[in-house]
């Protein structure tokens, strides 16, 4: 009896994770760009005035990559060299490590341009990682599917005349 | 219909004047209401409020590569939502404006009145509702007002336009006329859909757009967007300065937009994620952004893709879509569906030259969108062969020369295997006359979405009942096959447990084709680089 409870938990269980892993097969459709992604997703965070290293990892399946780093005003970023990793035929692995900090509070990205070739084609792309020195309360809530009534008024430049005054 | 419309929006409105009177596309369309202004009285001599309404427009460079700010054209806004409001803010008549940006509204002299023009296409008759939105202002609509002022004359012009915010060197102030821009773009795509089907509806579609929008991933009411992409929820677009701005990227707008065609008046069966031109794809991915390139190309005839992006957005690339000769060519390549697809669209060969009638048909045919197969270059092949068949000789050519030999739904026959002889055949049969195959699914050209990531199994079931597939290892060792059961291209279960070396799903299942998708678990994981190729014994059978 034992033994049966067990295994309908079990399977349970099996059925949950069945259910809620369904969502990771598909993702949203993008434009086409340079094929390199981050190997570590996550956010960088620090703290302000803190000096941070770490090594920006980039997996790419080009023949040859070429890139750009750069931060958002307010992050001090310098670039500490890099290498590129070979670790099988297709799988390449660009390493750039990066001494960061930042002066106040706020939310900033380190982006990289990159320019990759393959067979003699060229494509480009921007990658970008998120670097926050925010307290962790901050972190807003995101409902992108909600939509208000909101207006919001641009800027425009108004010509008012007679018609037959053209 | 436009004349109808036309008629309809005459007698709707109270004073008949010369807006309603031509019947040719350049004449405005006006919808007026009473105003409620005080100023309205009955003393009030008739008037007429007309403008134009244009935008800033930055071009490509003439080698692709960057956006172009010294040759900055002032376009009109064409088919916007132009409102007129009283003194409080109430709406007095709407309006929108003709291909030439024109509009008009029946007025009085000495009416207190202003314009708004909201970054919205509408049509009259409700056959498309495109608007533009900042997600990082809680999805506000974009909208440029004009001041508020007495009608002062009986003819009286109010001209609008709106600037891109550069100043010579950099975007110095508000980009006001990246969402008219957007807009823009989109109004060709619908103007060429309705150019072949007059009648077509389109669903509304929401773009997001914001000069914050990055290529971060993170929180999208900040703009870390990742990418511009589709997604149920709408339409995400690029536009942070000196990083990556796609507002005047109009085949990257028009790309995403068949992307959203695709998703409501057709199919798709694309898995999405990152993708490179240049990679071997599973192939419902490359179908899907073939076409996307294709169509962003075909919507405003020009054959080069450009996507702009870097400091002063002077960096960039490009795809000519009229380009045959690919390093990569095959099933699996969207380089290739997508030339396959242009240059059909250029051929003269038993069908108007430039004409996107027998591709929008297709893609709008019931057998196309109900069709057990995925949404492929195979399927689309053979139902343009049942909605074009004297021109399907062409079609034919130009899938030989991409390299692609099979034009069944099923791609049976096919003989390029893309460089791993387990991708063939493109679909393996499972039933239970032949109840056990055997398949491979590798990371050898890229992880989640390339090709031999998933392998495709055809299920034809003759009796409807309970059946059990059970998917065992047959070569590699802490193996996690997973299993996705499709009918008609929707996922109607799947078996992902963490179990190793085997995976089980039960179903009942009617008299009907059935397709399984089957992936090692681990060559779907981007953050893992090592070679992976574990294969699999299937089986088919009755509870």
């Amino acid at each position: 009896m034992k033994t049966g409870i067990i295994g309908f938990l079990l399977l349970l269980m099996l059925a949950s994770f069945s259910f809620a892993d369904q969502t990771t097969y598909k993702k949203s459709p993008g434009k086409p760009r340079a094929a390199a992604v981050f190997l570590d997703s996550d956010i960088i965070r620090l703290l302000p005035h803190q000096i941070i290293v770490t090594d920006i990892k980039i997996k790419y399946t080009a023949d040859t990559i070429s890139y750009r780093v750069y931060a958002t005003d307010g992050l001090i970023l310098t670039e500490l060299g890099s290498s590129t990793e070979v670790d099988d035929k297709k799988n390449r692995i660009l390493s750039v490590p990066v001494k960061l900090t930042v002066d106040a509070e706020g939310r900033f990205y380190i982006h990289i341009e990159i320019a990759t070739q393959k067979e003699g084609v060229e494509t480009k792309g921007v990658i970008s990682k998120v670097v926050s020195s925010e307290p962790y309360s901050t972190t807003r809530m995101m409902n992108k599917n909600t939509l208000s009534n909101k207006i919001q008024i641009l800027p425009s430049t108004e010509t008012i005349k007679k018609k037959n005054d053209e | 219909m436009k004349a109808l419309v036309r008629l309809t929006l005459c007698i709707t409105s109270l004073w008949v004047l010369g807006a309603c009177s031509n019947g040719d596309s350049d004449s405005v369309k006006s919808s007026s209401v009473p105003s409620s202004s005080s100023s309205s009285s009955s003393l009030s001599l008739p008037a007429v409020l007309s403008g134009v309404i244009t935008y800033d427009y930055v071009p490509h460079k003439f080698n692709h590569l960057g956006l172009d700010y010294s040759n900055i054209q002032s376009k009109p806004a064409r088919g916007v939502a132009v409102e007129l409001l009283n003194p409080s803010g109430d709406l007095i008549a709407s309006h929108i404006t003709n291909d030439n940006g024109e509009y008009a509204f029946n007025t009085f002299q000495n009416n207190m009145v202003q314009l708004r023009v909201k970054a919205q296409l509408i049509a009259t008759d409700n056959q498309w509702n495109v608007s533009v939105r900042d997600n990082t202002d809680n999805n506000s609509l974009y909208a440029i007002q004009g001041g508020l002022a007495p009608i002062a004359n009986e003819n009286e012009l109010r001209n609008i336009h709106i600037a891109s915010g550069w100043n010579g060197s950099r975007y110095a102030n508000t980009r006001s006329a990246g969402p008219f821009a957007i807009l823009d773009s989109v109004y060709s795509g619908i103007k060429k859909l309705h150019s072949v089907t007059p009648s077509l509806v389109l669903p509304p579609v929401y773009f997001f757009w914001s000069e914050h929008n990055t290529s971060a991933e993170g929180d999208i009411t900040r703009g870390e967007i990742g990418t511009s992409y589709f997604s149920s929820g709408g339409i995400y677009l690029l536009g942070d300065a000196d990083v990556d701005t796609d507002e005047y990227d109009s085949h990257v707008v028009l790309h995403e937009w068949t992307h959203y065609l695709e998703n409501t008046i057709s199919r798709s069966d694309s898995i999405g994620g990152d993708h490179d031109a240049n990679q071997k794809l599973d192939m419902r991915l490359a179908f899907s952004e073939g076409l996307a390139n294709a169509f962003s190309a075909i919507l405003q005839d020009d054959a080069f893709y450009v996507d702009t992006m870097g400091s002063s957005q002077s960096s960039g690339f490009y795809i000519n879509l009229a380009e045959k000769s690919h390093s990569i060519r095959g099933w699996y390549s969207q380089r290739s569906v997508g030339s396959i697809i242009f240059n059909y669209y250029l051929s003269s060969d038993n069908r108007t030259a430039k004409s996107i009638d027998d591709l929008l048909k297709t893609l709008t045919r019931q057998d196309y969108i109900t069709h057990p197969e995925f949404a492929s270059i195979y399927l689309f092949s053979e139902i343009l062969k049942l909605e074009s068949p004297a021109s399907f000789g062409s079609w034919q050519n130009l899938m030989s020369e991409q390299l692609i030999f099979s034009s069944s739904a099923y791609g049976e026959g096919e003989t390029n295997a893309g460089g791993y002889a387990e991708n063939l055949p493109v679909y393996k049969l499972l039933s239970l006359s032949n109840p056990e195959v055997t398949l491979c699914s590798s990371n050898r050209f890229g992880s989640f979405n390339s090709l031999s990531n998933y392998q495709f199994v055809k299920i034809p079931i003759e009796q409807a009942g309970n059946y059990r597939i059970q998917v065992s290892t047959s070569v590699g060792s802490n193996t996690d096959p997973d299993i996705y059961l499709y009918a008609s291209g929707s996922l109607i279960n799947a078996s992902v447990s963490s179990r190793l070396n085997q995976e089980v799903m039960q179903d009942f299942l009617l008299q009907s084709t059935y397709v399984l998708t089957i992936a090692e678990a681990k060559v779907l994981n981007e953050s893992i680089s090592n070679d992976i190729t574990h294969c699999f014994n299937i089986t088919l059978s009755v509870e």
